[in-house]
């Protein structure tokens, strides 16, 4: 053994046990931040007496994917799910017909005022759903579109979309940062060339920018398909429910059928989940942006 | 740029002001202006004169002048509804904040298998509010709930949690930094990402041990980020709404209104009792509370704040 060994061993013996220590507890963190969703996919395979049982078991002996189809009828399942798909389209589209020129305007045209008005976008993050909703049901009402899905449909195309964790303002904030992030030679290259601001727009800046695009569309998918505020003070008939709403169907006062109700939140969350396996960057790059709630 | 920039100047001269706004912002404003204007100030000016009215939604609203605010003064479930949400404010957001920490620091180095240990802390943050609702009343459940079977294995007598008047808030708790810390993780790793390497390394240098590298190094220059993240999360839980909803859907508030958050009462005002007066005048409330926050929370930020390169500015 030479010197050198007697010093590097201690120091690579103590990192080895410092590199376990490590993986032990992100194991133990993992597995605490999985198991409530191991339990619903386990909960949602349990027959309608193995549910209630105690002490509960973690795992069915016998997995019922019959649960499934009996979980779709219990509530008008599919039509839900239409529900919250129309609704999430529109999300998606209205917020990018309305936000992108919007983030245009705020990061790449210049005119006088720009920044003020700016400023009131950003100041719309702070702007809680709660203090719009009282007025805007009444308003809805007035126009007799409470009845119908358009006051969830109508909106986010004249860049009015709030829900907890995503809001249009967030969106013109996010495809500015991401427009602004451009080589600015690229648009005065356009401008040379005499493209007009719609051409610049269309062909120069979208194309180059749509990591931004995708990114502001996942959110817009994610927080409309899980939103719940308002679809249940705009909705107010059973045909017109999104799944988060018509989830509540599962539950009543003096029996709740947990395996069907595990069954169905599992499927109502599965598109999300999807998503986010396979567009994973997207929402880290978005969350690193904005520090704003995924 | 310099040829560009003339000749946009040129237009801008010849054209008349009408034609310049039509070349100029207007019409990439026009659909979210239209929104803005309709959508969002005729509402809040709505709401604000709604809030000095009683207004049930069937006639024409009344003029009470300040009455609803002197009401709110003196409702004791109002009080409550306050106390219930400070309490999740004060709780949750440091807690949230100081675990997603936690995570990121445990996962800043590499580690083999780092992006499966990330993916799994992250997992629960994209999980539907509703369902993560409708899972933890299962978890919670007093007779067939995992956590209370949990909790048998070491010999602890199961609890009542979101039946339990004292453990109802902390259960809503478990279940909200549950949601959070994966997103506030993710958040913390990109801070950490940009703090440069050589300033640990000159602090180990000069003898630096772990706890105080994160003491002198690691905080200071995390501070833009966890101030960012503590307006972001007070906020929230200020306004949070729908785990509460759900989770105490067959009685709001139950039990016994420990579970009577700001928000859940704003709900109950307007559209369960039909006094959109007083729920304006409580959004109003909320939302001037969250400016002050907000403002209070940038003027600390002066002081506790940290950014490179100031000393240059």
């Amino acid at each position: 053994m030479t010197l050198t060994d007697v010093l590097v061993q201690p120091a690579r013996r103590r990192r080895m046990l410092v590199q376990s220590g490590r993986h032990v507890l992100l194991i133990c963190l993992s597995i605490l931040f999985l198991l409530p969703l191991i339990w619903m996919v386990a909960s949602s395979l349990k027959s309608n007496s193995a549910i209630f049982v105690y002490p509960p078991r973690l795992l069915p002996s016998r997995p019922q994917f019959s649960n499934y189809r009996k979980a779709f009828d219990y509530i008008p399942f599919w039509l839900y799910f239409r529900n919250s798909l129309i609704v999430s389209a529109a999300t998606i589209c209205g917020i990018m017909f309305s936000c992108v020129p919007a983030a245009y305007a705020f990061g790449i045209l210049r005119w006088r005022g720009r920044d003020l008005v700016f400023y009131i976008v950003l100041a719309g993050i702070m702007l809680p759903f709660q203090v719009l909703m009282v007025p805007l049901y009444v308003m809805y009402r007035d126009l007799h579109l409470i009845g119908t899905l358009l006051p969830l449909v109508i909106p986010p195309f004249f860049g009015m979309y709030i829900s907890s964790a995503f809001s249009a303002s967030v969106a013109i904030f996010l495809l500015r940062q991401f427009f602004r992030a451009l080589p600015r030679e690229l648009v005065d290259a356009a401008r040379i060339d005499g493209a007009g601001e719609w051409a610049t727009l269309f062909r120069v800046v979208l194309p180059v920018a749509k990591g931004g695009l995708i990114t502001v569309g996942l959110f817009a998918f994610l927080s409309s398909w899980t939103d719940f505020l308002a679809p249940l003070i705009f909705l107010n008939k059973g045909s017109l429910f999104t799944l988060s709403l018509g989830l509540q169907q599962y539950q009543s006062l003096h029996f709740t059928a947990f395996n069907y109700l595990m069954a169905a939140s599992f499927v109502f969350a599965l598109p999300v989940l999807l998503v986010f396996v396979f567009a994973q960057r997207f929402f880290v790059e978005g969350i690193a942006l904005t520090g704003l709630r995924g | 740029m310099q040829i560009a920039a003339v000749a946009h100047e040129a237009d801008v001269v010849r054209e008349s002001r009408p034609r310049r706004l039509l070349r100029g912002p207007l019409p990439f404003l026009l659909p979210w202006l239209v929104g803005f204007l309709g959508l969002t100030v005729v509402p809040l000016l709505l709401s604000l004169y709604w809030s000095f009215t009683n207004y049930d939604m069937l006639q024409s609203p009344q003029w009470v002048g300040t009455s609803n605010y002197v009401q709110l003064v003196h409702d004791p479930l109002f009080r409550t509804s306050v106390e219930n949400t400070a309490f999740m404010v004060v709780i949750g957001a440091p807690a949230g904040i100081i675990l997603g920490l936690g995570c990121a620091l445990l996962l800043r180095r590499p580690i083999r298998g780092s992006a499966l240990y990330r993916g799994a802390i992250f997992m629960p943050a994209v999980v539907p509010s509703v369902a993560v609702a409708v899972i933890f009343i299962w978890i919670f459940n007093p007779d067939y709930g995992l956590l209370n079977a949990g909790l048998g294995l070491v010999h602890i007598r199961p609890q009542g949690w979101l039946a339990d008047p004292s453990l109802a808030k902390p259960s809503l708790l478990i279940l909200l930094v549950w949601e959070a810390v994966g997103q506030i993780m993710v958040l913390m790793l990109a801070g950490l990402a940009e703090i440069p390497g050589e300033l640990y390394e000159a602090a180990s240098l000069d003898g630096a041990k772990g706890w105080q590298r994160l003491r002198y190094i690691t905080l200071p220059l995390l501070s833009p980020v966890l101030f960012y993240s503590f307006i972001v999360w007070i906020i929230f839980y200020l306004q949070f709404f729908t785990e509460a909803f759900v989770a105490t859907a067959s009685n709001l508030g139950a039990p016994v209104n420990s579970t009577l958050f700001y928000s859940i009462y704003l709900y109950q005002s307007a559209f369960s009792f039909l006094k959109m007066g007083y729920a304006s005048a409580m959004a109003w409330i909320l939302f001037v509370v969250t400016m002050i926050i907000t403002v209070i929370l940038f003027r600390l930020q002066r002081r506790f704040v940290f950014y490179r390169g100031e000393q240059h500015a």
